[in-house]
């Protein structure tokens, strides 16, 4: 079973509690970009560090590279072109033990939406023979399990770990299409101390509805005492409004509990982490 | 017939006459002396600055002055580059080199970009200036482009205090 999970492409990619947990807060994963707004004719590249950690912006754990040993990941992160195609180039995401780091090429004037690849993670939850709830990666019909496993039950989860970065000008985002993400009026490159954002939540590129509980956490809680989770609760369409009031890089985060009609999976959640950054005023 | 005619005719004319004098004797003109602070500091690079209006719902309408160098800064002018930067359009024509420290007198002669008169009423005058390896310093003040009068704008260290004339003559 140490094997099937060391397998497994995304074992670095979460703590299990954070699949367990129903709340958005667990642990943070999250892209930190270089720069979100960009300037000149040069062609521009923004680097982009991914890691999971509960000191936002800290790195602490990275997403371990598909390939066993493998030094960098190809298929780590995908970038969305202000024309919402992929960019051609490959993203090279080198694994650096706390933290994966990758140079994104942007040529195109607009905005570019850059993103984790929202590969589907299963979990599979069970009771053991002294009745201890235990999980492993995998679909029950894939995982390996005791004989006696009871209440055996399978999660699907898809993340969105994204952000936005403009060049020359901000555009109208290209949307992922699949899991949650952010959408306007609020342009997400557009974000001022003093002024409020609005945004919606998507699911699966519609409105994600009423009642969803946001999250919305100011980066470098490593410096500070108290957290300051703000939490909003999004309205009939989706939307949902931020004031802000300090400078700084944000994480947004939320989770929808979906239906799967999927064979051998029993519920399915989508996560959102949404990085952020809100300029002085 | 004829003559009530003309008469209504005349009166037209008298009117839009009228309207005309008006229109020309409001059309405002600013005039914004600016002053850059002499800063005892090492290294010291010339600020980039950029002077702009705005309506009172922050629609760029016209850039005043823009002292600057490389594009790949005009981001760091965060205000005014989500509001004008974005778009050559709105300073083209306008833009000069960076400054050294002393005051400037930036004249505005009530033209929006296309050329044409600002209808009056409010306004949002704004002043950003941002030093490389210094500090930046962004000023919002409304206008009445209505009345003739100066305002005072006090900078914090990136420009030093200011004066705005806005005359209707």
């Amino acid at each position: 079973m140490k094997i099937n999970l060391l397998k497994t492409a995304l074992i670095g990619a979460l703590s299990l509690s954070a699949l367990v947990s129903t709340s958005a807060s667990a642990h943070g994963r999250w892209l930190l970009p270089s720069h979100t707004s960009l300037s000149g004719d040069k062609a521009h590249y923004v680097m982009i560090d991914a890691s999971i950690s509960n000191e936002i912006f800290a790195p602490d754990k990275a997403f371990k590279p598909k390939e066993k040993g493998a030094e960098y990941d190809d298929t780590l992160l995908m970038a969305l072109a202000p024309n919402g195609e992929p960019v051609s180039e490959t993203i090279r995401a080198y694994y650096l033990k706390r933290k994966s780091s990758a140079a994104v090429s942007l040529t195109e004037q607009g905005t570019y939406h850059i993103a984790m690849t929202q590969k589907p993670m299963y979990m599979t939850f069970y009771k053991n023979e002294e009745g201890k709830r235990k999980r492993v990666f995998g679909k029950k019909t894939d995982a390996k399990l005791p004989s006696n496993a009871k209440d055996v039950t399978t999660t699907k989860v898809i993340s969105t770990v994204d952000t936005f970065v403009s060049r020359n000008g901000t555009s109208k985002p290209a949307q992922l299409g699949l899991g949650l993400e952010l959408s306007g009026p609020t342009h997400p490159n557009d974000l001022f101390v003093g002024e409020s954002a609005k945004f919606q939540l998507l699911q699966d590129g519609k409105s994600a509805g009423e009642g969803i509980e946001v999250s919305i956490l100011k980066g470098d809680t490593r410096y500070r005492n108290d957290r300051g989770e703000v939490k909003v609760t999004t309205d009939k369409e989706g939307m949902f409004t931020i004031t802000w009031k300090e400078p700084g890089l944000y994480l947004i985060e939320t989770s929808n509990k979906v239906t799967v009609n999927e064979e051998g999976v029993d519920a399915g959640r989508y996560a959102l982490f949404t990085t952020l950054e809100v300029a002085p005023e | 017939m004829v003559k009530f005619k003309l008469f209504i005719s005349a009166a037209l004319l008298l009117v839009a006459a009228f309207f005309q004098t008006t229109a020309h004797a409001q059309t405002p003109q600013l005039e914004v002396e600016l002053t850059l602070p002499d800063l005892e500091v090492q290294p010291y690079h010339r600020p980039y600055v950029a002077v702009w209006l705005e309506t009172p719902e922050r629609k760029h309408v016209t850039t005043l002055a823009l002292w600057v160098q490389k594009a790949e800064w005009f981001k760091d002018l965060r205000q005014w580059w989500r509001k004008a930067g974005k778009s050559d359009i709105n300073f083209d024509g306008i833009s000069g080199a960076t400054k050294r420290a002393g005051t400037y007198t930036i004249n505005w002669q009530g033209n929006d970009l296309d050329g044409n008169p600002v209808k009056p009423g409010k306004y949002l005058l704004n002043i950003e200036v941002v030093r490389e390896e210094g500090g930046r310093d962004y000023t919002r003040v409304e206008l009445d482009l209505t009345k003739s009068g100066k305002i005072t704008i006090d900078g914090k260290n990136e420009f030093s205090q200011s004066f705005v004339t806005v005359s209707t003559e």
